[in-house]
């Protein structure tokens, strides 16, 4: 992604930065980490290898 | 896309503008091509100068006086050359795509995101969108607190359907929150759709014309996003506790603990984009090679690059450097020890789905349906970033 380079040391001309700036997309989805901030409760929810799920009880 | 289509057919870039990102004077300009190029100060002058009419000794003259040295038209056009080449090698090739987008697909046209989006952003008003944030807030506090709720639930897998449908409705939501505050500050709405990211399944709205605007609307660029999925999990709590129907109660907190996730600075998710912005550091992901070789430079005592950042945003960078490359690491070994077990399940997860389908009541078994998409979209990912890797280590060792 980084193109940068500096002209011969003699040049004045000491900074010609050139950097392409990397796409944006945004990104969003249910599948990120398995969440357990409900264990206490006995459930977490689950968004692993197993998809958005929430498991309560005795699996946990 | 960066590129604005209404400017000169001649040259391979279009509109200029300061780029308000960089604590040193640079500018972007948009290649024909869609991408952005952030050019320094002086690279930019020689460039538009001599693109633009002008002679190399008028443009040495120009230097002169802004440098307070001496600049020679020889100078300017060794520079400009060097220069107009960069910008020819970045507009004349393909737009790269990220990096672990296996695939996408468009979901949502253009035109369609651009009416959305447009009667959308009123929402950003600050006196509409400070109200609603803090209403916003207080349901999130209270649904990540509330035990009570949560205490009453048992085992919903037969809430997987209905749970998957109001996510997917609040991620549309989500991707219409980024379009909109583009939309609001006057940058083309692009489309929005579903994709492959590493192992995520994904939707996405490409907002890569907000390089042109200013920091911090680029933040609340960042931000509308989970403004707008945070508005829709409100709303779901809402019917809950009007229907008592679970699966709005946990679409709500799905989406609560999703917000809090996606911040995380990690991969290309909206607090990457959020942190990159808040610091003014482009590129954050291609800096950490930077300021690595810039810690090293200094511990052993040789000439470093000078970072073109405050310390503290130096530091930042490097603290960020340093919790991506352990969380990689134990994202990557996770995978690899997951792997080969979810291979071997496969194909009876699969059958079992079929199975559901052929026999009566020809409906998947509650969890039937996600025990097999999840380690569908991981073996998907893993598949194809094996062999985009090794595509790529196959081309760097061909001899050229």
């Amino acid at each position: 992604m980084e193109n940068t380079s500096v002209c011969e040391t003699e040049s004045p001309l000491d900074d010609l930065r050139v950097e392409e700036l990397e796409p944006r997309l945004e990104f969003m989805s249910a599948a990120l980490e398995c969440g357990y901030i409900f264990w206490q409760e006995g459930c977490v929810i689950c968004f692993n290898d197993s998809g958005p799920d929430i498991i309560c009880g005795s699996a946990v | 896309m960066c590129a604005n289509q209404s400017t000169s057919t001649t040259l391979p870039y279009g509109r200029a503008t300061l780029d308000p990102s960089d604590r040193q004077e640079s500018y972007v300009v948009e290649g024909r091509n869609g991408s952005c190029i952030r050019l320094s100060a002086t690279a930019y002058r020689v460039l538009v100068g001599i693109d633009g009419g002008a002679t190399a000794e008028e443009v040495a003259r120009d230097l002169s006086d802004r440098l307070g040295r001496a600049v020679t038209a020889e100078h300017v056009e060794a520079a400009y050359t060097q220069v107009r080449q960069q910008v020819d090698t970045i507009t004349e090739r393909t737009r790269p795509k990220p990096f672990g987008l296996w695939f996408r697909v468009r979901l949502l046209p253009v035109r369609v995101v651009d009416r959305v989006s447009r009667r959308l952003s009123p929402l950003l008003r600050p006196a509409v969108a400070v109200p609603l944030a803090v209403l916003c807030a207080m349901a999130a506090v209270y649904a990540l607190t509330d035990t009570a709720s949560r205490a009453k639930l048992v085992d919903p897998g037969g809430s997987f359907l209905p749970l998957l449908g109001l996510l997917i409705l609040s991620m549309f939501a989500h991707e219409l929150g980024h379009a909109s505050a583009s939309s609001r500050y006057g940058t083309p709405a692009r489309d929005i759709g579903f994709g492959l990211y590493l192992v995520y399944p994904v939707f996405y709205n490409d907002v890569t014309a907000a390089w042109r605007l200013t920091r911090r609307q680029r933040v609340v660029i960042d931000l509308s996003g989970i403004f707008f999925q945070f508005l829709i999990a409100g709303f779901y709590l809402l019917v809950f506790h009007l229907t008592g129907v679970q699966a709005f109660y946990l679409a709500a907190v799905s989406i609560f603990f999703l917000g809090l996730i996606v911040m995380l600075p990690i991969f290309k998710f909206d607090g990457y984009w959020l942190l990159s912005d808040l610091l003014g550091v482009p590129n954050l992901s291609s800096q950490i090679r930077r300021v690595g070789a810039r810690v090293r430079d200094r511990l052993t005592r040789r000439s470093a690059e000078r970072l073109p950042w405050p310390g503290w945003v130096s530091a930042a960078v490097l603290a960020y450097a340093v919790f991506t490359v352990v969380f990689v690491f134990f994202f990557v070994l996770r995978l690899v020890l997951v792997i080969p077990d979810l291979a071997a399940d496969y194909p009876a997860r699969v059958s079992g789905l079929f199975r559901d389908l052929a026999l009566p009541p020809h409906r998947p078994a509650a969890g039937r349906l996600s025990s097999v998409l999840g380690p569908t979209y991981i073996l998907l990912g893993a598949t194809l970033a094996t062999v985009t890797m090794a595509v790529r280590a196959i081309r760097a060792l061909r001899p050229r």
